[in-house]
């Protein structure tokens, strides 16, 4: 009886029609209620069991075609970095190896790590009638790519070395190459003179103790009314940026708060999460330092930044770096402002220019009838 | 006298309405390609409708490409020779402005019966998906007020002295001014976008500008 | 002028019959890559192993339904008996509930019972809630399911059960620290996951087992006119949003319209035809064996017929009230004459007065508003009156 009650459940699960999305168990209108969880539990064992001969067989085949899609590849290695692609006109060579000068120099001995991460490349024809090859898994670019342009496509696809959460939290984001290091810090240049913040604008003047409260090298147990200098930037932050927080415990302190109660201000900085208060800095400037300290800390940088996550940050920046975060500092506030971006002016073939658009519309306008005798 | 207006408006126009017809018959049948029968690489129903929609962005571009370039040679002629030949006619001002208006106005019909001729060409040969019709009469009316709309526009101002064609382009040109600098300055004075949106959008005068153009649909 | 007309005439005729000839009948198009990175297809078998782990998925979720109420017949039986208001709630799964979680359980269900405007009922409901985490059985398929009903059948036709799933969600729900994250309001979200997880046992619970021919429409149709009881609702109707508009730029998103059936579109744009269609269909289904589970599927606006169609039966209950919207539920007429009879108006006209309440008309084809025909017709004669006018005054300089 028992074998009968398989044969008859096998023979409705076979017959079952494939359902998209949704099910609905339209069960006979009577049925042995002790019996129905058994009967139902039994089809769902029998669609597990289904569903993992289908996975394992899925699994192959996706296997075989990825392999299969590979087969034609090469594999490249230039230092530690590994890309396999099919053959094609792409400069893959030389942007790969900007791409690993990059990382050789942000991750010093660390990036041998990158031996384990392919990338794998189809190079494909630009011609959009041909047909591109269906690939599941790597990145897909036409082949009329320059150097540049792959190297940084190769660099944004790339996925970095795995850091700790705290250093993660504090960057504001995983610790990647920079592609433009110059145009970077000419930003947080700017971010540096058009700060509102108090002690922003006092680590540009050299306050160095100010630079490292901006750039958010405080103790975690520290509150954020650190780096709020006075009662007004305390009630700017709380009345335009932490309204949100406005309800339950904290209405009462925000109300007064943005009453010019600066008290009030300070108990409701400490009763909110400390990343919910926006800092000084944003995670630009943070990378810029990071990126200070592990050029004055040479290859093994890196590898000391990353050895002590428990660490507090200014502890593990200064060595990376080899020496004091005063010393870390005071090199990126340096590197910083010598890298006031250009001001706006005019080049050089700018007049010339001009003036032959303005000769030209000239000799237009001249030519009009209006002005010619008969 | 009207034929006589009719026919010297033919001679300066005849090139702009010949060209904008032929164009008017060959977007709605250009636009429902997709529509194809089975054998012959029909487009999915959203891609079809897609497509439509993308094709049908053209109309009001050609409403009103018609209607300024009719309106700019309706009065071109009278202008370069200074209004001596209309001022001249025995006719009083405003129904020699009528007569010019109708005139225009009747050379427009040929493109927006063009329209109308070619959108029911294209819904009656086309193989449309269950749940889609056309909607060609609908088109070709909408098409042809927003070819009316837009010569009217185009004929006052083309018929306005220097001096007033100077001051619609002054205005016109303070107002972008005035929205450069205000985002220069940072502040929150989007002037050209508002006006678009009073204008263009519902319900301004030239709302039957915007919107969707779907000679098929739901 | 005609001999002149002619040779132009005869270019314009010409030109359309060589664009007529070179394009009609349709010649097809074909579609055009598209651009950047493709998501790679999975493969044939590895569809075959989607699909299997949906069915899969399903099967669990009623065979775990089953079991819980084999489990909970005598808590059942008990609960009816002692008649107590309020359905009853059974915390399954192998993972301990912390005692102030099942507290702000009780107190949020009790609250959304009582918002219902519901007592004793005449169906019992349980509510059981799968504490045990995101996914059902560690060994299979990854992805929670969704809710699953139980509705009353021959064999105990006085319950109506709803297993709704654990998870991070529900965790984060019934976490009690949760007061303190003002970002968002906590309780108001509570009470519209528990409405929704109550569903169309809610519609049971309130009017009791409805009729044949109302009972093989909602079966038909997956109850998707019934999946948000809030007949008691107060305040205005929230503007339709995503995934068919953004509220904010009152712009449709034309893709998600255009994957609505074609009752629904017209029913959007004001065709009282075509929400006549949208909402009957289904009614006019033979008979039935009786829908007992029922699994909806989690991305609900993939099989919307309807646009907003969860609420729709909840709005008519709030529009007739109770009384009405009982003989609608319980009558043995076709269910167009009832609902038509409970609405006192036709299906389609009061569908469409019902979609302006929340998302206006949807333009389709090219008419253009009749406002904008009217200030653009206006426009024009203005200005053929200012040039008109002006005219009298031109001199010759």
């Amino acid at each position: 009886m028992f074998e009968g009650r398989r044969l008859l459940v096998a023979f409705w699960v076979a017959s079952t029609p494939l359902l998209r999305g949704q099910s609905l168990e339209r069960g006979p209108a009577s049925s042995d209620t002790l019996a129905e969880p058994t009967r139902l539990r039994m089809r769902a064992d029998s669609l597990l069991r289904e569903w993992r001969r289908a996975n394992t067989v899925a699994d192959v085949v996706d296997s075989i075609d990825r392999a299969r899609a590979w087969a034609a590849s090469e594999t490249m290695s230039v230092g530690s970095l590994r890309i396999v692609a099919n053959p094609s006109p792409l400069p893959l060579h030389d942007a790969a190896a900007r791409v690993w000068r990059v990382l050789d120099s942000l991750y010093g001995d660390e990036a041998r790590h990158f031996e384990r991460r392919p990338l794998f490349v189809v190079a494909v024809d630009p011609d959009t009638t041909v047909a591109r090859p269906v690939v599941r898994g790597g990145l897909m670019v036409t082949w009329d790519l320059d150097a540049d342009t792959l190297a940084l496509l190769l660099l944004a696809n790339l996925h970095p070395l795995d850091v700790d959460p705290a250093l993660v939290a504090w960057l504001g984001g995983s610790l990647r190459p920079t592609v433009h290091p110059e145009r970077q810090r000419a930003r947080v240049y700017v971010e540096l003179v058009t700060t509102p913040w108090a002690v922003a604008r006092d680590c540009f003047l050299q306050n160095l103790e100010h630079c490292g409260l901006a750039l958010d090298l405080t103790r975690l147990d520290e509150s954020p009314e650190s780096w709020l200098q006075n009662p007004a930037e305390r009630r700017v932050v709380v009345s335009r940026f932490l309204s949100s927080l406005s309800r339950g415990a904290q209405a009462r302190a925000f109300h007064d708060c943005t009453n010019n109660n600066d008290s009030a201000c300070v108990v409701f900085l400490r009763s909110i999460p400390r990343e919910a208060v926006p800092r000084p800095l944003t995670s630009e400037a943070r990378k810029t330092l990071v990126d200070v300290a592990l050029q004055l800390g040479g290859r093994d940088a890196y590898h000391r930044l990353v050895a002590n996550p428990d660490s507090p940050m200014a502890a593990r920046l200064a060595k990376a770096a080899g020496v004091r975060i005063d010393s870390v500092i005071a090199r990126w506030r340096a590197v910083i402002v010598a890298s006031r971006p250009a001001s706006v002016a005019l080049p050089p073939w700018g007049l010339w220019i001009a003036i032959t658009w303005t000769v030209c519309f000239a000799a237009c306008a001249l030519r009009s009838s209006r002005w010619r005798v008969n | 006298m009207f034929q006589v207006l009719l026919y010297t408006q033919w001679k300066w126009s005849r090139l702009i309405v010949t060209v904008g017809t032929v164009a008017g018959f060959a977007l709605p049948i250009v636009s429902v390609q997709g529509a194809a029968g089975a054998a012959r690489n029909p487009l999915e129903t959203g891609a079809l409708l897609a497509a439509v929609q993308s094709w049908g962005a053209l109309y009001p571009v050609l409403a009103a490409a018609l209607g300024l370039l009719v309106a700019i040679a309706t009065w071109a002629p009278d202008h370069r020779g200074r209004h001596v030949y209309a001022l001249a006619l025995p006719l009083p001002r405003w129904r020699y402005v009528l007569l010019r208006f109708g005139a225009g106005l009747s050379l427009l019909a040929a493109p927006a019966l063009a329209v109308l001729a070619g959108a029911l060409l294209a819904t009656a040969s086309a193989t449309m998906p269950p749940g889609i019709q056309g909607y060609p009469v609908s088109l070709a009316v909408r098409f042809a007020l927003a070819v009316v709309v837009g010569y009217a526009v185009f004929f006052a101002v083309s018929s306005g002295t220097q001096r007033t064609a100077g001051a619609i382009l002054g205005v016109i040109g303070l107002l972008i001014i005035v929205h450069i600098i205000g985002g220069v300055a940072g502040v929150d004075l989007d002037v050209v976008g508002r006006l678009q949106g009073i204008v263009l959008g519902w319900p301004g005068p030239l709302g039957i500008f915007s919107g969707r153009w779907m000679l098929l649909d739901v | 002028m005609a001999r002149e007309l002619r040779p132009w005439c005869g270019g314009v005729l010409l030109a359309c019959g060589v664009i007529g000839l070179a394009y009609l009948p349709p010649r097809g198009v074909t579609p055009t890559r598209q651009r950047g990175m493709q998501a790679p297809q999975p493969s044939a078998a590895r569809q075959r192993a989607q699909a299997l782990a949906l069915q899969w998925r399903a099967a669990d979720r009623s065979a775990q339904l089953a079991e819980y109420r084999q489990r909970l017949r005598q808590e059942i039986a008990q609960h009816r008996a002692t008649g107590r208001p309020g359905p009853l709630l059974h915390l399954g799964g192998l993972d301990a509930v912390p005692p102030a979680s099942r507290q702000l359980l009780q107190a949020a269900l009790d609250t959304v019972w009582h918002q219902l405007g519901l007592g004793v009922s005449k169906i019992s409901v349980v509510v059981v809630i799968d504490w045990k985490g995101a996914t059902t059985s560690t060994d299979g398929p990854g992805e929670s399911a969704g809710v699953v009903y139980m509705f009353p059948d021959s064999t105990d036709r006085g319950t109506c059960m709803t297993l709704i799933p654990g998870g991070l969600w529900p965790r984060r729900l019934l976490a009690p620290e949760i007061a303190n994250d003002a970002r968002f309001d906590w309780f108001t979200l509570r009470l519209e996951w528990l409405r929704n997880g109550l569903g169309p046992c809610a519609f049971y619970a309130a009017y009791g087992t409805p009729g044949e021919p109302v009972r093989r429409w909602l079966a038909a149709r997956q109850y998707d006119l019934a999946r948000s009881p809030d007949w008691n609702a107060s305040g205005g109707d929230r503007p339709l949003g995503w995934p068919l508009r953004s509220p904010a730029t009152e712009t449709w998103h034309w893709n998600a319209v255009y994957s609505l059936p074609a009752a629904a579109v017209t029913c959007l744009a004001g065709r009282a035809n075509g929400c006549r269609t949208a909402v009957l269909a289904g009614a006019d289904r033979g008979a039935l064996p009786s829908l007992r589970q029922l699994a909806p599927e989690r991305r609900w606006w993939r099989e919307e017929r309807l646009a907003q169609s969860y609420r729709y039966l909840s709005d008519v209950a709030r529009e007739v009230g109770p009384d009405r919207f009982l003989r609608f539920w319980n009558s043995p007429l076709p269910v167009d004459t009832a609902l038509a009879a409970a609405l006192r108006a036709p299906v389609g006209e009061w569908t469409v007065r019902w979609q302006r309440r929340f998302a206006p008309r949807l333009p389709l084809g090219a008419t253009p508003p009749p406002v904008a025909v009217a200030l653009g017709t206006m426009l024009a004669a203005i200005a053929v009156v200012v040039v008109a006018l002006t005219a009298s005054r031109r001199t010759v300089a």
